[in-house]
């Protein structure tokens, strides 16, 4: 068949075809070559597969140290809604993907904090504090490969130890949260199940008593300023009753207008009574006379009352509106306590019910049979992911040699 | 490149086992170099744009979806991440992915004439062709990041695991498309079967939705596709915490050895039929 139009790659290889090494490679020894590759194939195959998955399987059956896991099963739930429940979560997906996603859900976001918390530097710091974790991971009868290492590990290696130790899953279906804790002595692996569930449960009450404070904290300031506007407005009207001699100075102009228009109306009547008589009477006649004083004394009276009413500073107006914006600032400042102590009420039995508990759904238990390490497993899986690697090496291998000969 | 690749084959015939492995890796390594700027010559010319195409082609794929999605507004919406960048993100490496699963059955028959010279060898035309897309996903990839960086102001999240995400899903894609072209030398139905079952595949593969807007359940039974997996790492190494994501390494990883032992035993069993 005609070759392929020579490019570059093509022209040195007619010359490697060509080359004297590879004739002088038949016969024998490439017969000796192929028998030795099938003879290394399967001694690669012992070294590199079986001698490895014989070392871990030998670990496992004659070394490893049993590991006992002491498994607990929790919920972190709201006291109003039923916390992390399906329900909650079915609401949380109806109201769209935002909302999941800024976890919106009651409940959820306290569990993903708490499975957040456990396995956090601060979580083993605390708990080193109850636990000798050290002596409990270092015990004679665990074995080298998966005892903790350091004598006297800080605080970053037992904390990474401690997170391959201490398991913790949230299903977010149902908000239950799965605790696993693996120790080398089954009381052990009890007894940090239990100091882990009981820290847990002092995180959930710190923070209901956080988020608590700060509803009420919030509420309650705004109660003081309230209350305090209230008492300065109350003084404030103290004082200018004191100052102004006036009790109230809106309804003693109101007195005097009235005293006013009152007087005018009289004199409107006087005169008009004095026209009248004017008209039939002698100018001498004592009737006339009698009302003339009416007249001369009403007038008397509402120029008296009228200077009282508009008398320079004491003016009643300006007496009145100073009083009326005092009065004002009262009544507002007294309807701002009055809701702001109805949101404080609102707040208190909100925060009652924000509160958040630690449901024990599964209490950890006592093991009584090592689950692990699962032997047989991880043998297994050496074995097949080594023959799996071994495979795809041995054909890359082939395939590169088959270049050489 | 004569010197360095041809250069040391009169050892070849002498060494013991290791050295003429080592030999071997480096005549396929020249090998494969050769094919790879022969099928680069093939596939984009010289004189248009060239090797230009290698970046514009899966760019202008994704940004024409991206754009089309965004402007018609459908399907999800996350906060802090823009449709036109999950887009790309989400399609580049699956075009990628298609590319070397549906031009594998043809890699061989096209390149039937160069398994005449003794020393290419079935395994060597494949590979250059996976290379050739792997380097070009890459470079459209880090395009992408460095664009997104500048203009978009959102620098990737974590770009080794974007890195692994990509080469994870280059190895994956290279153990079908080996299977894929086995396969199609040696039965015609199996070759015409390859593509409806890569446009089939594209609703299960996980490139289209983040896994976290669907339902556990459903996302539980997505999770068993690697595919699947190995977008979310991708996501994942682009959006960081804007974007919860769902992926186990180890599980693809094990797919990945599976599906290149078995692509590798594939090829090789039909090589009887094909290379002389």
């Amino acid at each position: 068949m005609k070759l392929s139009p020579p490019t570059r790659p093509s022209e040195p290889l007619a010359s490697a075809g060509a080359a004297p090494p590879l004739v002088l490679q038949g016969g024998k020894p490439a017969r000796r070559a192929a028998a030795g590759r099938g003879m290394g194939v399967r001694h690669w195959f012992a070294l590199l597969v079986l001698l490895p998955t014989l070392i871990v399987g030998a670990y496992y059956v004659f070394y490893a140290a049993n590991i006992y896991e002491s498994e607990a099963r929790f919920l972190v739930r709201n006291r109003g809604g039923g916390g992390g429940s399906a329900v909650d979560a079915l609401a949380g997906r109806a109201g769209g993907i935002a909302s999941a996603i800024s976890g919106a859900r009651s409940g959820m976001e306290e569990s993903r904090a708490v499975a957040a918390w456990i396995g956090s530097y601060a979580a083993v710091n605390t708990i080193r504090g109850d636990i000798d974790l050290v002596e409990m991971w270092r015990r004679p009868e665990a074995d080298v490969v998966s005892e903790l290492w350091w004598e006297t590990p800080q605080l970053e290696w037992l904390a990474w130890y401690f997170r391959r130790r201490v398991i913790v899953t949230l299903d977010p279906e149902t908000g239950v949260m799965q605790l696993r804790v693996h120790a080398f002595r089954p009381a052990d692996a009890h007894r940090l199940a239990e100091e882990v569930l009981r820290r847990s449960e002092e995180l959930v009450n710190t923070f209901t008593a956080r988020s608590i404070a700060d509803t009420l904290r919030a509420a309650q300031a705004d109660v003081d300023k309230a209350e305090r506007r209230v008492l300065a407005a109350r003084e404030a009207l103290i004082g200018f009753r004191e100052r102004e001699q006036a009790f109230d100075p809106a309804s003693t102009a109101t007195g005097a207008v009235t005293t006013i228009t009152q007087l005018q109306g009289a004199l409107a009547q006087a005169r008009t009574e004095y026209e009248e008589r004017r008209r039939f009477m002698r100018p001498d006649n004592p009737q006339l006379q009698v009302l003339q004083n009416r007249v001369a004394a009403l007038q008397q009276q509402i120029a008296t009352e009228r200077a009282r009413v508009t008398r320079g500073e004491e003016a009643l107006t300006q007496q009145v509106a100073a009083f009326e914006r005092l009065e004002l600032e009262r009544m507002m400042a007294d309807r701002e306590l009055a809701s702001a102590v109805g949101s404080l009420e609102a707040a208190r039995s909100d925060a009652l019910r924000q509160q958040v508990f630690v449901m024990r759904v599964s209490e950890p238990q006592m093991p009584e049979y090592p689950l692990y390490p699962r032997a047989t497993f991880n043998t297994l899986t050496v074995f097949v992911s080594l023959s799996v690697l071994f495979g795809i090496g041995w054909l890359l291998v082939v395939s590169a040699r088959e270049h050489a000969s | 490149m004569s010197e360095t690749g041809w250069g040391g084959y009169r050892t070849a015939g002498d060494g013991g086992g290791l050295g003429r492995t080592l030999e071997g890796f480096r005549r396929q390594a020249t090998v494969v170099h050769a094919l790879l700027l022969r099928e680069m010559q093939t596939r984009f010319g010289r004189n248009q744009l060239g090797f230009l195409w290698l970046f514009l082609e899966p760019l202008m794929l994704a940004g024409a979806i991206a754009t089309l999605k965004s402007s018609f507004e459908f399907g999800h919406s996350i906060p802090g991440v823009s449709m036109f960048v999950f887009a790309l993100v989400s399609y580049l490496p699956y075009f990628t992915f298609r590319a070397i699963i549906s031009r594998a059955p043809g890699t061989l028959r096209a390149n039937m004439t160069l398994l005449y010279h003794s020393r290419v060898k079935m395994l060597d035309v494949v590979l250059a062709r996976h290379l050739l897309e792997m380097a070009a996903v890459v470079t459209v990839m880090a395009m992408i990041v460095v664009g997104v960086a500048i203009w978009g102001d959102q620098p990737p999240a974590d770009i080794p695991t974007l890195l692994i995400g990509i080469v994870l899903l280059f190895l994956l894609a290279q153990g079908l498309g080996l299977m894929a072209a086995a396969v199609s030398a040696v039965s015609e139905i199996a070759e015409r079967l390859i593509h409806p079952l890569i446009y089939l595949s594209l609703p299960l593969s996980g490139a289209l939705v983040p896994l976290h807007v669907l339902d556990p359940m459903i996302r539980d039974l997505m999770l068993w596709n690697p595919q699947a997996n190995i977008h979310e790492m991708v996501r994942d190494g682009f959006f960081g915490d804007l974007l919860p994501s769902y992926y186990s390494v180890g599980y693809v990883l094990f797919w990945v050895g599976l599906f290149n032992l078995l692509g590798l035993a594939a090829l090789r069993a039909v090589r009887p039929k094909l290379e002389f």
